[in-house]
Order: structure tokens, then C-alpha cells, then sequence
């Protein structure tokens, strides 16, 4: 059914030797997650187009300096990249004014776009807004593994090497994401289905 | 909750990162025990809510595919 995939490490090195649609393919396959993880760290469209290039042009000078040593962990290394990069950015958010989201940004990807009515894209796009809301109210800690692991599909493991934390607190940290969000959701009523 | 096994067991069930052990053990008693049933249900659902994916700007896509261009230099294979 499905052609055996390449794996990232294979496109790294077919990259490094000149073959540029290798890249692209590695890109395109992991966009989607790097991006919306980034998305949801920040809470800003816009803030989040910015450092994934950062993330990415990071990701293209190390390649080429020859410095990538983690053959198929690619999105662990790449997801490191941008955690650090979002914390730097909303740390200087913190010390700067806000800067305002825009209202027409958001192009949600999600299945069967093209059959919602524009109802339908208008309510889904409020309650993703809203679920952003949410997430960006839990504790900074707990908002991360929660990003990893459910949008960057991180394992727990990995998680733990990442933000150089215990696997068990980081567990617990998921733990008590799921439980406040749940809280969040009851006493906001999100409309979620 | 069984006293062996914990949220916290249930939840890396759930991401099918718990141990071999563990997974038979909630595997066997799970269709007996209700409870576990309902916290699973409720993460399945808690994260089926959260599941959306947002996709860069293809400006954005666009920007870094130049860079990757203007970066890379053929060296040939070894």
C-alpha cells in the first residue's frame, strides 16, 4: 500500500549532498507538527511563522556545517530548537507590550476543510481560539509536555531528555495539564464537539 | 482506582508508552473495571477536542525552502 518511507536521516544526508527536494520532503513532513507546537507555545500567529523559520534555518545551518549527529531523531532535535526559541520569545513578550493576534490568520489544516461551510470553519476556528486560550492559562511547565507529547507527538522519554527533567515529572506534569484543562473546560463550557 | 495501578499508568497506557507488564495487566482487568474505562474515555476525549493542526504560512514554507537553497552546496557522496 504505502512506499516504505525514507527516513529523516536518509533525507539529511541526501541534503547535505546536493539533493534539494530531500529537504523539501522532510520539511513538508514535519511542518505541520513543529508549527502547531510552536503555535500553541506562543499563542501568536504570527509570532509562531517567525521562529519556525528561526527553527528552520537553525536546523539548515547546522545540517550544513555538518553538526547534525542524530541520524532519525530529527523532530526531537528540531522540536528543541523551537521549545528554546518560543521561550525566548515569550520571554520578551513578558518584558515588551503584547503584541495583538490577528484575527484572520489562522488557517487550521484540519480534515475535510473543504466540505465545512463557512459556518462551520467559523465555529471550529472560535473554539480552537478558545482551547488556545486554555492551554496558554496552564503553568508554563505544564503547557510544554502537554505541547510535546500531544502536538510535537513526542514521547515521554524524549520529553524528559528535552527539557532535561525526570521522566516521572514529566508525567505528572501531563497528569495535572489534562486535569486542569478538563476543570477549564467544564467551567467555560467549551463547545467541543 | 486498583491499588497497582495509578492515572499516571493509565495515561502512558493511553500513549501506549507504559511497560509490557503494566500493558498486559491493564489490558486483562480493564474490561472488568469501569472506572479505568471512564478515565480513558475521558483523555480520549479531552484530546480529541485538542486535536487541531495548524500549517505555517506557504509564504513562510516558501522563505525557508530559498534558504535551504542558498545553504546547501553539493559536496557528493563519500
Amino acid at each position: 500500500m504505502d512506499a516504505p518511507m525514507i527516513t529523516d536521516g536518509v533525507l539529511i544526508q541526501r541534503y547535505v549532498a546536493g539533493n534539494q527536494a530531500a529537504f523539501e520532503t522532510l520539511l513538508k513532513r514535519h511542518r505541520a507538527r513543529i508549527f502547531t507546537s510552536i503555535y500553541v507555545l506562543v499563542n501568536d500567529r504570527y509570532l509562531a511563522e517567525d521562529i519556525f523559520q528561526e527553527v528552520f534555518i537553525k536546523v539548515i545551518q547546522s545540517v550544513n556545517a555538518g553538526k547534525y549527529s542524530h541520524e532519525d531523531k530529527f523532530l526531537p532535535w528540531a522540536m528543541r530548537i523551537a521549545r528554546n526559541l518560543s521561550i525566548d520569545h515569550i520571554r520578551q513578550r513578558k518584558r515588551m507590550p503584547m503584541i495583538t493576534d490577528s484575527e484572520g490568520g489562522d488557517i487550521f489544516d484540519n480534515i475535510g476543510l473543504f466540505e465545512k461551510s463557512p459556518e462551520q470553519l467559523r465555529i471550529e476556528k472560535d473554539k480552537n481560539a478558545q482551547l488556545r486560550a486554555m492551554i496558554w492559562k496552564l503553568p508554563e511547565e505544564q503547557r510544554e509536555v502537554l505541547v510535546l507529547r500531544h502536538y510535537a507527538d513526542l514521547s515521554f522519554k524524549e520529553i524528559a531528555v528535552l527539557t532535561e527533567s525526570n521522566l516521572n515529572t514529566c508525567i505528572g506534569r501531563m497528569h495535572y495539564a489534562v486535569l486542569n484543562l478538563r476543570k477549564m473546560m467544564q467551567k467555560n463550557t467549551v463547545v467541543v464537539k | 482506582m486498583d491499588a497497582a495501578i495509578t492515572q499516571t499508568d493509565l495515561l502512558l497506557y493511553y500513549y501506549d508508552e507504559c511497560s509490557a507488564d503494566r500493558k498486559a495487566m491493564i489490558d486483562s482487568q480493564l474490561p472488568a473495571n469501569p472506572e479505568w474505562q471512564s478515565y480513558l474515555n475521558s483523555l480520549s476525549d479531552l484530546f480529541h477536542d485538542l486535536d487541531f493542526v495548524a500549517i505555517p504560512n506557504p509564504t513562510t514554507v516558501n522563505i525557508v525552502l530559498e534558504e535551504s537553497i542558498s545553504f546547501s552546496s553539493p559536496v557528493g557522496s563519500e
